[in-house]
């Protein structure tokens, strides 16, 4: 398979990008392209179209980033290799921490794009775990729910008075000493 | 350009500390995806092959049948394009590659706060940088009580697909979930 040198602005961006991007997350893409080089690769189709990394690639066109293509078929798998890196440095864990952080802050479904998609091309989102229902309220609008800062969807906070939360704790208890395992059990889920 | 060669997708490392604990649920996804999609972007490894990033795709790779790894040796300033050749963005492949790419990282994603706080420390990694507060971090293993007086938080952490099941129970009690709750477990308010 063959390798090429070409400047960024030969790529196309996604003109239905499921992904609309957040003004945290750009930034955050900025900073570690910035503080620590370019990480791992973005993925392209073969005319050039890029499927996955658009925001990268917008980033790194700011920063005047060439860009090398490194063709495959996808029955291997590619690892970029950072020579100048060792994991075990403030440099390779900030990496580590940065490839995570800026995908969880950067992702803002489009749901338009996704519809238009499935319909094009009769792909299913909630097959891959994304599944939408905009005729109903989100948590935080209910004002019951706190949505935590850092797992945005995935912790529930109830609240409760002293007295009641003893006795949902031992409630739950009585079913299971996992806590989510027991609620979860009670409504079914394991059913 | 550089060197390019290829090598035994075991013999790359594990990261022993790696931020991310994973899902059972993105284990999934992101399996399910190397089979019928094939591989994607890169990973990411250090100068001594330990991955970087990516840890979870190179164990599902694995479980996928991928046997090879195909190594791009850089120092950073110039970003990697992986092109499939085999593939059209606009065709469903391209479209679930994009989907699964955004999902399995969305899914599979589940913060070790320990691994956190001891990078912090050892390294001197300022997490605020990152928009990331240690002291917020909920271990998902621990229900977490913030107490105000007499009132008290209940804190749960579930999968997003179990998020959606219990938010969907609770409302069938009606919209206040403290409510909906006491109800549930039969507790007089």
């Amino acid at each position: 398979m063959s390798e090429q040198l070409i400047n960024i602005e030969e790529l196309k961006q996604d003109s239905l990008n499921f992904n609309k991007g957040t003004f945290e997350g750009e930034a955050l893409v900025r900073k570690s392209l910035e503080r620590l080089k370019a990480g791992r690769s973005i993925l392209i189709d073969k005319d050039n179209n890029i499927i996955a990394g658009n925001k990268t690639a917008e980033a790194a066109g700011q920063l005047g980033l060439k860009v090398r293509v490194i063709e495959t078929d996808g029955t291997e798998l590619i690892a970029v290799k950072r020579t100048d890196l060792d994991i075990d440095s403030k440099e390779g864990r900030e990496m580590a921490l940065a490839d995570n952080r800026t995908a969880q802050v950067n992702l803002s479904w489009d749901e338009p794009n996704l519809e238009a998609a499935a319909l094009e091309c009769g792909i299913d989102p909630s097959m891959w775990g994304v599944d939408f229902d905009t005729n109903e309220p989100t948590a935080e609008s209910k004002g019951e729910i706190d949505v935590g800062t850092f797992d945005t969807d995935q912790t529930l906070t109830i609240k409760l008075t002293s007295l009641q939360y003893e006795a949902v704790i031992n409630k739950l208890k009585e079913t299971n000493p996992d806590l989510q395992v027991a609620l979860l059990t009670i409504l079914g889920y394991y059913a | 350009m550089s060197n390019e060669k290829q090598m035994n997708i075991e013999e790359l490392t594990q990261d022993a500390h790696n931020f991310n604990k994973g899902t059972d649920e993105g284990r999934e996804l992101m399996q399910r995806s190397l089979k019928e999609l094939g591989a994607g972007r890169s990973i990411l490894i250090d100068k001594n092959g330990n991955i970087i990033a990516g840890n979870k795709t190179q164990e599902a790779a694995i479980k996928a049948g991928i046997t090879k790894v195909r190594v791009i040796e850089t120092t950073g300033d110039e970003l990697v394009a992986v092109k499939r050749t085999d593939v059209d963005i606009n065709d469903a492949k391209g479209r679930e590659l994009a989907l699964a790419d955004n999902a399995t990282n969305q899914v599979n994603l589940d913060w070790d706060e320990e691994e956190l706080a001891n990078a912090a420390q050892e390294y001197g990694i300022d997490m605020n940088e990152w928009d990331m507060a240690l002291p917020e971090i909920v271990d998902p293993d621990q229900p977490v009580t913030t107490e105000t007086k007499d009132q008290k938080e209940l804190k749960l952490v579930f999968t997003p697909e179990q998020y959606t099941f219990v938010l969907a129970a609770l409302r069938k009690y009606g919209d206040d979930f403290t409510k909906s709750l006491l109800q549930i477990l039969n507790i007089n308010e």
